[in-house]
């Protein structure tokens, strides 16, 4: 018996990765959870996704429905959304975006969130979620051993940058590369940086840094160094600037 | 805060664009070698890149190599893989091969609708070969930022093989 357990699910138009590891739980209820966990993904698409005229959000930004008439789910991702937009003083802004308030830039994360909290409630200790490049990392992939993750390099698409031992904790990276080299910020300044990674306690805070990050450059440390227990790193052209314990 | 010149790992980069593909999900892993890179000595992993919800064996199978695998077969030619719906529109590639190692995979259709498909396009041959480097790596378990990995494209290309016989 394999003492690993990978799923790929394609949804969102791309593919979220689930691979665990069964060094400290057994294979009870595998199947049970990995459905859950598919399950929900595909409800975050349904009511989250940009590209459904029928979606929640985009009855939000065409204005059919007001923020006050939805459930619990959507106004906890607008309630994380607010406060993103004041910890990274507007360089992250959902409702900045063209076409009205478009939380992508936190949802995928915070899916992530979930279905690690749903594979933890299920018993398993050791595994990990990428979804699409954010990543949710619990325990260890072999016993003792933390999970080492690679960083997309912004300049060479199959290489990396860098990578990182991880464990407990998320990942996420954001760059030009993915977003076209036209974009602005929604100060209307330019972006200088080429792409920011953090890493830090949950996969919805960090998938909104990352952004925050890209978008404000090397002055985002400003903020970003207030927030105890994150790590952060930008790459502008070929310099690295990077703050924190998990890039020491 | 610290600055550092950024540079790349050579450690990886020297397994870059070499694919492990298991096409059928059984059987020995193929070592695939992309259109960068010619040779699969750095790989020294089995970890497959299947897809669909089987079980995924341990890349951390000492004793293999993927340098040699494909054995008996020796082929040579090309062929055109499915056409695969990949949401944004049809993705569809095209493989070459020669003595059994896949020497050259190109795209032969790629959605390119609106603009969100056309940068999703433009990602989707890098962003296989990151997969794979990620994938074949005994060492990494994945990227961050490394978003737009195609399931049409793996998917198109593993028909591909499936023609060639191997």
């Amino acid at each position: 018996m394999s003492d690993r357990f990978v799923h790929e699910e394609h949804v969102w138009g791309t593919v979220v990765v689930i691979d665990i590891r069964f060094h400290r739980s057994g294979r009870h209820n595998l199947d049970k959870a990995i459905r859950e966990v598919s399950e929900w993904l595909h409800d975050v698409d349904s009511v989250f996704s940009t590209f459904k005229s029928d979606s929640i959000i985009t009855l939000l930004r065409t204005g059919q429905i007001s923020e006050d008439e939805v459930d619990a789910g959507v106004a906890n991702v607008i309630s994380r959304c607010r406060r993103m937009v004041d910890i990274t003083e507007g360089a992250f802004d959902p409702w900045a975006v063209e076409g009205g308030f478009d939380p992508s830039g936190l949802v995928k994360g915070w899916a992530a969130d979930r279905a690690a909290e749903i594979l933890t409630e299920y018993g398993f200790h050791d595994f990990m979620i990428n979804a699409a490049g954010d990543l949710a990392i619990r325990g260890f992939v072999e016993p003792g051993t933390r999970w080492t993750i690679g960083i997309q390099h912004p300049h060479l698409p199959d290489q990396i940058s860098g990578s990182v031992e991880l464990t407990d904790c998320a990942i996420a990276t954001s760059g030009r590369y993915e977003r076209g080299e036209h974009i602005v910020s929604p100060h209307g300044t330019p972006i200088v940086a080429s792409s920011a990674t953090v890493i830090g306690s949950d996969c919805a805070t960090a998938d909104a840094l990352a952004t925050a990050l890209l978008i404000a450059g090397r002055n985002g440390f400003q903020w970003f160094q207030r927030l105890p227990g994150w790590s952060g790193q930008i790459i502008i052209d070929d310099t690295v600037i990077s703050h924190g314990p998990s890039f020491d | 805060m610290k600055r550092a010149p950024l540079v790349t790992l050579s450690t990886f980069a020297g397994v870059a664009g070499v694919l492990l593909l298991n096409p059928s999900g059984a059987g020995s892993p193929l070592a695939l070698a992309g259109n960068t890179t010619g040779t699969t000595s750095g790989a020294t992993n089995t970890s497959s890149t299947s897809t669909g919800t089987s079980p995924t064996t341990s890349g951390s199978n000492p004793g293999a190599t993927a340098a040699a695998t494909p054995t008996a077969t020796a082929t040579s030619g090309s062929a055109t893989g499915d056409a695969v719906d990949a949401r944004y529109g049809y993705v569809q590639v095209k493989v070459t091969a020669k003595n059994g190692k896949i020497t050259d995979i190109t795209a032969v259709q790629l959605p390119n609708g609106d603009g969100r498909s056309m940068m999703i396009s433009q990602q989707v041959e890098p962003m296989l070969k990151e997969q794979a480097l990620a994938a074949q790596s005994a060492n990494i378990q994945g990227v961050s930022g490394a978003s737009y990995t195609s399931y049409g494209y793996q998917q198109s290309l593993q028909s591909a093989l499936t023609k060639l016989g191997m």
